[in-house]
């Protein structure tokens, strides 16, 4: 695969002058979009860079790392820390899978169990911090045209309803009757339309590339679409994924201070089960995935188990919803 | 290879890449794969010795459906009824995959259009068989497979 990039590279972009690829490895890291680590012999010397590539099948259908790379192209220089793109390739024939390059960011990639927030306080604050400053300048930033938009008629909230059961449909092996109960719900909640803002879908520490003390790159935008900034704050309250790190309390005042977006606890409870959902999905797609005969990642074992050992969590939050929506204002 | 048994010959396979596949191994990529790939062969092993789990789900949906019938039969007893009848046509199902999709769609029809305390009941019995899935799927996590996903 590594001389096939090689050549191709050669032939569409001369410019980046690439004599050899060295090596090309599969990173570990990662689930649904194929990362690899590619060193390269440069007319300037030796290069790494990192290649995302589409899988054909997987949990986060449908891919489309073309979007990907435009969104990422269009945030460079806006003050949203991004890696620097430099090729996409829309043709799967040679490689087997569509996918773009990008520089290889050097630095660290906290997760919310590191030791370390345990014994340094001053430093926990600090990068909480920072992820908030960050969320609120993402969501500041003016949105890319690349963006996924909500469904053509819908609102952002029905929208993604929507995408969920339709997604569930194409996944569902075995009827999922909890799955379809928590989404039938969902529509019947969903909150009066909201701003419209770049929504990362997937704002986490572990996406995060910190070097001296701040964000160098945000990465993982294939999920990124144009919707509700709640979105991503209601991410954030999924503990398994962001334990302390989340949109909450005097947290959740800093972010309205920087964004002027109001953290609503009704409309928040809807999206805390919509992000919820989407996070389950990708874990119930998994077996689909394998049944298709499509996809590789024995992996993919593991997400499953994760997706359903944390289905049953779904009816808090629904029960949340149910009780912050009482009254219905908002509906 | 008549003498040995489908067990045995997934056992000597699984033994093989423990033994002599494993320590080889360069990458991480590779290395949690094809320890998510032992971890599949010890599943078919147990699925030859023990059966099909999906007649253990069966099985909890079942009796998670008769209690909900018992126990709501002087409450709902239109609810009990349907649990009743659901239970009773399920058992001409031969095909554990078969019977397991009829359970469901009939929990699933009960629920759908199910409202207030009696939508709390259905939702009860379905988290009830859940329980025995997530113990008996929990064989399927792997740690390293998980660790690598961040």
């Amino acid at each position: 695969m590594a001389g096939r990039l090689g050549d191709r590279l050669r032939e569409r972009v001369p410019e980046l002058g690439v004599r050899r690829v060295i090596s090309l490895r599969r990173s570990p890291g990662g689930l649904s979009t194929e990362n690899y680590y590619v060193e390269v012999e440069t007319e300037g010397g030796i290069s790494r860079w990192v290649m995302r590539m589409e899988p054909p099948a997987g949990v986060l259908e449908p891919y489309d790392v073309i979007r990907e790379y435009r969104i990422i192209k269009a945030l460079e220089g806006s003050g949203v820390p991004v890696p620097k793109v430099f090729y996409a390739e829309e043709d799967p024939e040679p490689l087997g899978g569509r996918f773009f390059l990008m520089e290889f960011v050097e630095g660290k990639v906290f997760v919310h169990t590191d030791p370390v927030f345990q014994q340094d306080g001053e430093l926990k604050a600090k990068v909480h911090t920072a992820f908030i400053e960050l969320l609120a300048k993402m969501h500041k930033t003016p949105p890319p045209e690349a963006l996924l938009p909500p469904l053509e008629g819908m609102s952002y909230g029905e929208s993604e309803v929507q995408r969920c059961k339709q997604r569930l449909e194409q996944i569902e092996l075995l009827p999922d009757p909890l799955m379809r109960y928590v989404i039938q719900k969902l529509e019947e909640y969903v909150p009066a339309e909201g701003p419209r803002v770049i929504v990362h879908g997937d704002f986490r520490l572990s996406n995060m590339i910190w070097r001296e003390g701040k964000v160098v790159a945000l990465l993982d935008w294939e999920r990124a679409r144009l919707g509700d900034p709640l979105s991503d704050v209601g991410f954030s309250y999924q503990s398994f994924l962001h334990g302390w790190c989340s949109v909450s309390g005097q947290f959740a005042q800093l972010y309205t201070r920087l964004t002027g977006f109001e953290v609503d606890e009704k409309r928040l409870a809807f999206f805390k089960l919509l992000e919820f959902v989407k996070t389950l999905l990708v874990g119930l797609s998994a077996p689909s995935a394998l049944a298709r005969g499509e996809n590789s990642d024995l992996r993919l074992f593991s997400v499953s188990f994760a997706g359903i050992s944390l289905e049953p969590m779904a009816l808090t939050f629904l029960e949340e919803l149910i009780e912050k929506a009482e009254g219905g204002a908002d509906r | 290879m008549i003498y040995l048994t489908s067990s045995q010959i997934l056992k000597a396979v699984k033994r093989s890449l423990e033994n002599n596949i494993v320590p080889e191994v360069q990458t991480d990529y590779a290395r949690v794969q094809l320890s998510s790939a032992i971890l599949a062969i010890q599943e078919v092993i147990s699925r030859f010795e023990d059966g099909d789990p999906c007649l253990k789900e069966n099985g909890q949906i079942e009796r998670s459906m008769v209690g909900l019938a018992e126990d709501v039969k002087d409450k709902f007893p239109m609810l009990s009824n349907r649990l009743k009848e659901c239970l009773l046509e399920a058992n001409s199902l031969s095909d554990p995959r078969e019977k397991n999709r009829f359970l469901k769609e009939g929990l699933w029809g009960l629920l759908k259009s199910a409202n207030g305390e009696e939508a709390k009941c259905i939702l009860q019995c379905i988290h009830e068989y859940m329980k025995g899935t997530i113990v008996e799927e929990q064989k399927w996590l792997n740690p390293e497979a998980i660790a690598s996903l961040h």
